[in-house]
């Protein structure tokens, strides 16, 4: 069993043409045939910007005195969000990564564990679209900082947390399909239990050091840090970049052990 | 494993764990595997063969025999239960149609992305598409989402694909019955080529016997999962339509009821009705040509009066094809209650190979005592290898004259 992260991404990198081709495939084919068409990657997250800005913003009055130097509520709230949304899509989605190809699985040779990271390469190319909208608006509101060019290093725990939790459920997702239903909900009450619509220092302090070593809260804080200009938590960063990778190899090792029966299954 | 092997097989054996609820699996799983919640089913069972480079070998059985599953093991899709196999270069399979293309894209981008699922750069794949396109020859269909494709475009373009990649090994499922007769042949020719220039190992699942024997130098014939012989195709192809055949027979003997239809005035009782050879040893099959001994014995339960025996017989549809009377035998037969035996030669039965029946009737002057169509069957072999459904019925013996110019 390959207990090492760097052969296993040496190993995902050897596949990238295959990876390119079916992230390429995966973000036009859930696009083709809309009327705005690709327009939706800067629409959908927008509107979902929209909708929690004015809930959270004006019926809610949410305030941040610990962090409010002037900047509007939502670009707290997007900061913070595009990096949640990496995580969410890819989770989400993790449950059918395997189980909706059945016949990758049984009928042709097919690396199978590149398709838990497909829906990473999609959010990816979200956050992509994501942050250069946050950079858009925040040239126009003329509040851009240099240190947002850290954000997409500062994912880089996420990045692995994701797919290692992707792994393990996209496995299990072959085997037990209510993986379809649970894994959304759990995904969705992580939302609101990250620092997405609040901020780690308005937690009681016995709470604070689970949000800041957890590779979401540490990513979130740390790439809100960044769009603001602030001072980044690196010790907490790197920390939750630790465990990531613990459960990227963990999550890796228990896909490639569980996909001997993914074919019997099927 | 020495370097001209591509392919070694050894005692390999597939068991699937059946659950009939999926939760059974997760409590297994919970409990370590220690209390059990599965049946068991073995696909296959102890297979062992080996083929070199540059051979072809037919993999041939019935269906539900295990050569889907010996090829998904082969290419590493599902894993031995026990045994293993070992592989040496790459496989390109085509194990079911139009798997592994997406249907929203086009011909050529499926392409692409076949090459990349055997890792090809596009740099690779940009030097063989072309050839590729030529090959499949779809015309402008090539530009069109494969889900306009009908059967045979996909197999000329899945066909092109996988020859083009140059394989070490290449394993075909049934694919190539889809095509037509021309694209059939270039196939074939295409395989040759590829054998010549770059020796890899083929292996092909068909039911076309004809197929296998005329390409296949090696063949595998599994039946219920176990390996009946391996070995030069044309030996095991022979075997495989002897064996086809006399399950045939096994099978409608099996069914007899069902296949006869005896209606009986309840004064005879069949007894007995079979082949045998003219030293009287029981056969079930004869050779073309070869002369046809019927020997049938039943009870009377009443006397009868000048009797009339017709024995004749019948094809696999149960259509008859021969009837033979002792009407015009002299002087008639009279026979008291008790058992009779009577044998029928048929001199020279010169019928094509395949399985066929015998019908069996008793008369009494105008009066019948006794019909049974669809009894006794059994096989007739020939030389060619359309044993199980030839062409024609008749081996009748020919002579040519040809005339015209050199």
């Amino acid at each position: 069993m390959i207990l090492n992260p760097l052969r296993i991404l040496a190993e995902l990198l050897q596949r990238r043409m295959l990876l390119a081709q079916l992230v390429k495939r995966d973000v036009l084919l859930r696009y083709r045939g809309a009327m705005f068409g690709v327009a939706w990657i800067f629409l959908s997250p927008l509107l979902m910007l929209a909708i929690f800005a004015f809930v959270f913003g004006q019926i809610f009055q949410a305030r941040w005195p610990q962090l409010d130097n002037g900047v509007p509520f939502w670009v707290l709230l997007y900061s913070g969000l595009i990096a949640f949304n990496l995580f969410a899509e890819t989770v989400s989605r993790s449950p059918t990564a395997v189980r909706s190809y059945p016949s990758y699985v049984k009928k042709i040779i097919f690396p199978v564990e590149i398709l838990p990271v497909v829906p990473l390469g999609a959010s990816l190319v979200h956050v992509g679209f994501n942050l250069l909208i946050l950079a858009a608006a925040l040239l126009f509101i003329e509040s851009l900082h240099f240190s947002i060019l850290l954000y997409p290093v500062l994912l880089l725990p996420l990045l692995f947390f994701s797919l290692g939790l992707a792994w393990f459920f996209a496995a299990w997702g072959v085997f037990i399909k209510d993986m379809t239903q649970i894994v959304p909900v759990f995904v969705q009450m992580l939302l609101f239990l990250s620092p997405v619509f609040y901020p780690v220092s308005v937690l009681p302090q016995w709470l604070q050091p689970i949000y800041m070593y957890n590779p979401i809260g540490a990513v979130i804080e740390a790439c809100r840090a960044a769009v603001l200009g602030t001072g980044i938590p690196w010790l907490h960063w790197a920390s939750a970049f630790i465990f990531a990778i613990v459960v990227f190899v963990l999550g890796q090792a228990f896909f490639r052990h569980s996909r001997e029966e993914f074919a019997d299954v099927l | 494993m020495s370097s001209d092997i591509a392919i070694s097989v050894k005692n390999l054996t597939k068991t699937y764990r059946l659950f009939d609820h999926p939760g059974d699996r997760v409590k297994q799983a919970l409990t370590f595997g220690r209390i059990k919640f599965h049946r068991e089913f073995t696909a296959l069972k102890d297979v062992s063969f080996e083929v070199k480079k540059g051979e072809t070998v037919g993999i041939i059985g019935r269906n539900g025999s295990g050569k889907s599953t010996l090829l998904q093991l082969i290419c590493g899709i599902l894993k031995p239960t026990s045994g293993s196999v070992t592989v040496n270069g790459r496989i390109s399979a085509l194990l079911e149609l139009g798997s592994g293309f997406n249907p929203e894209f086009t011909g050529r981008e499926n392409i692409y992305f076949q090459g990349a699922i055997m890792g090809f750069s596009k740099a690779d794949m940009d030097g063989r598409v072309e050839d590729i396109v030529a090959f499949a020859d779809i015309g402008e269909f090539i530009d069109q989402p494969v889900r306009t494709y009908s059967s045979g475009m996909f197999v000329r373009l899945a066909f092109a694909t996988a020859i083009h990649s140059e394989p070490d090994i290449l394993i075909l499922d049934e694919i190539l019955a889809v095509g037509d007769m021309v694209f059939q042949r270039k196939c074939f020719e295409s395989l040759k080529r590829l054998l010549i220039k770059k020796k890899p190992a083929v292996i092909l699942v068909s039911h076309e016997i004809r197929q296998i024997q005329r390409f296949c130098t090696q063949a595998v014939f599994l039946h219920d999962g176990k390996m009946v012989s391996a070995g030069s195709s044309t030996e095991t192809c022979r075997l495989y339509i002897e064996q086809s055949n006399a399950s045939m027979v096994e099978d409608r003997r099996l069914r007899e009821t069902e296949h006869s239809r005896v209606s009986s005035s309840g004064e005879v009782e069949l007894t007995e009705i079979k082949l045998v050879t003219e030293a009287g040893d029981t056969v079930d099959q004869i050779n073309s040509g070869e002369p046809l001994r019927i020997r049938i014995r039943f009870r009377l339960l009443t006397s009868l009066t000048d009797a009339e025996f017709i024995v004749g017989t019948q094809a696999g549809d149960l259509m008859y094809l021969s009837s033979s009377s002792t009407k015009e035998l002299q002087p008639a037969r009279n026979f008291d209650p008790g058992e009779v035996m009577i044998e029928c030669l048929i001199h020279h039965f010169p019928l094509a190979a395949g399985v066929y029946f015998i019908r069996f009737g008793i008369r009494e002057s105008f009066r019948l005592l006794f019909a049974g169509e669809g009894l006794c069957p059994f096989v007739v072999l020939g030389d060619d290898l359309e044993g199980i459904r030839p062409a024609r019925l008749l081996n009748l013996q020919t002579t040519w004259t040809l005339q015209g110019n050199a």
